[in-house]
């Protein structure tokens, strides 16, 4: 199909008309509760950092074992998280919020066709993250409370948008860096 | 509320400084080197130039330095959203979820790429998967009908923004999101294929169809008019 400018030429004025339309803003300041969300994300690694290293070590070392005796597939179902204990609040509603973030991105991420291989550096990343969000599966596989889960999951999701920016993104920051490359000094100013 | 100015006084001041060097590029468009797409200029809202200082304060987590760069690009992601989804609630979630998003990454930012290119980036990916997610056919395309082609003004030049409003409002979501990230943000076909998982040829026709059913739409106006 004919791209749609050179079909209808006048439409190059619809971006104008878009453009001119008044930029919409939110009736209530988003900060206080994104502040909020920041601290609290925050506050459980302040306060066992120590644990989480041990744990992040030891179910690295039992997942490298797992790892050579089991084999691993992208396919494999979420996690569950093993008798996921009632413990406080707040670290129960971030596991939920993590949870189903993971499940999102690992949704999103399966409706994208497979990328094309455009270098070896990318398929090479993306293998990699591929491998690490195995072995975070291992480790939550082998969590025995929530508390223990948490950290886990927090890996878990910042692997998956990690992957998606690879996945998802890397036209458009190709396209910003090329932007930015070849912008006119006075457009910068 | 405060504002990105207050954010920004824990920063000497240099706040002047950095407005001074902020870039709205609505009016005066960049131009982009793309053989996909010759005519695509970048005309987004996003484009704002952010201090170093401000972005080494929040790759340490300042909060002072976070607050500024959200209070910098709320709006803009904000409008953007709302473009897509075409709903306040997930318009307002979506500015929450990518910020944060952006927040938690901000340490791995290094500067190869603007910035703003990579907070806009994050607020599409956010929105198309929250259109995904809240809606039971969520990037239905639009009926390969036979429609009358319209050839004549376009519609747009003569019509209330209000009347463009509704219209852009009653496309599909992911015909109207092509349409808005072609027209004003500036993506090629390419890009945007690839951020919706579908083929260039989907993107070109999904653009050509929205461009014809909106001319429908505002023709069949009340107010439509080509004076």
């Amino acid at each position: 199909m004919a791209d749609a400018k050179s079909r209808f030429p006048e439409d190059d004025g619809l971006g104008d008309a878009l453009r001119a339309l008044p930029l919409a803003h939110a009736e209530h300041d988003g900060w206080p509760t994104l502040a909020a969300a920041l601290q609290a994300r925050r506050a459980p690694a302040r306060r066992s950092p120590r644990r989480w290293h041990w744990l992040a070590g030891a179910g690295l070392a039992a997942s490298l074992l797992l790892a050579a005796l089991l084999p691993w597939s992208t396919q494999a179902p979420l996690p569950v998280v093993a008798e996921q204990q009632p413990a406080a609040t707040e670290p129960m509603t971030e596991l939920a919020w993590m949870q189903r973030r993971s499940s999102e991105l690992e949704a999103w991420l399966a409706e994208l066709p497979t990328p094309p291989v455009r270098d070896g550096r990318s398929a090479l990343a993306r293998i990699e993250i591929e491998d690490l969000i195995g072995l975070v599966d291992l480790q939550l596989d082998a969590s025995r409370s929530a508390d223990e889960a948490l950290p886990l999951w927090r890996q878990r999701v910042d692997l998956l948008e990690d992957l998606s920016m690879l996945r998802g993104a890397s036209f458009g920051y190709a396209n910003a860096a090329a932007a930015a490359a070849t912008a006119e000094p006075s457009a910068i100013l | 509320m405060r504002s990105a100015e207050q954010g920004l006084a824990q920063y000497g001041g240099s706040f002047a400084a950095f407005n001074g060097r902020q870039r709205r590029n609505i009016g005066a468009a960049t131009l982009c080197d793309d053989a996909a797409s010759p005519y695509a200029v970048t005309t987004s809202s996003f484009q704002i130039d952010v201090s170093e200082i401000v972005l080494a304060g929040a790759r340490r987590g300042d909060l002072a330095a976070l607050e500024a760069i959200y209070r910098h690009f709320e709006r803009p992601a904000y409008a953007l959203a709302l473009r897509m989804t075409a709903d306040r609630e997930d318009a307002r979630e979506v500015v929450h979820d990518a910020m944060l998003r952006l927040f938690e990454r901000i340490a791995q930012f290094r500067g190869d790429a603007p910035f703003w290119g990579w907070v806009r980036q994050i607020v599409v990916n956010e929105a198309l998967m929250r259109l995904r997610r809240t809606r039971a056919t969520p990037l239905d395309d639009i009926d390969d009908v036979a429609e009358p082609i319209y050839a004549g003004p376009a519609p747009w030049h003569g019509v209330a923004q209000r009347e463009l409003e509704l219209a852009l409002a009653r496309l599909p979501a992911l015909t109207r999101s092509v349409i808005w990230l072609y027209h004003v943000e500036g993506y090629t076909h390419p890009e945007i294929a690839e951020m919706t998982g579908n083929t260039v040829s989907f993107s070109k026709s999904q653009l050509a169809r929205g461009n014809q059913r909106l001319r429908l739409l505002l023709n069949d106006s009340p107010e439509a008019s080509y004076g």
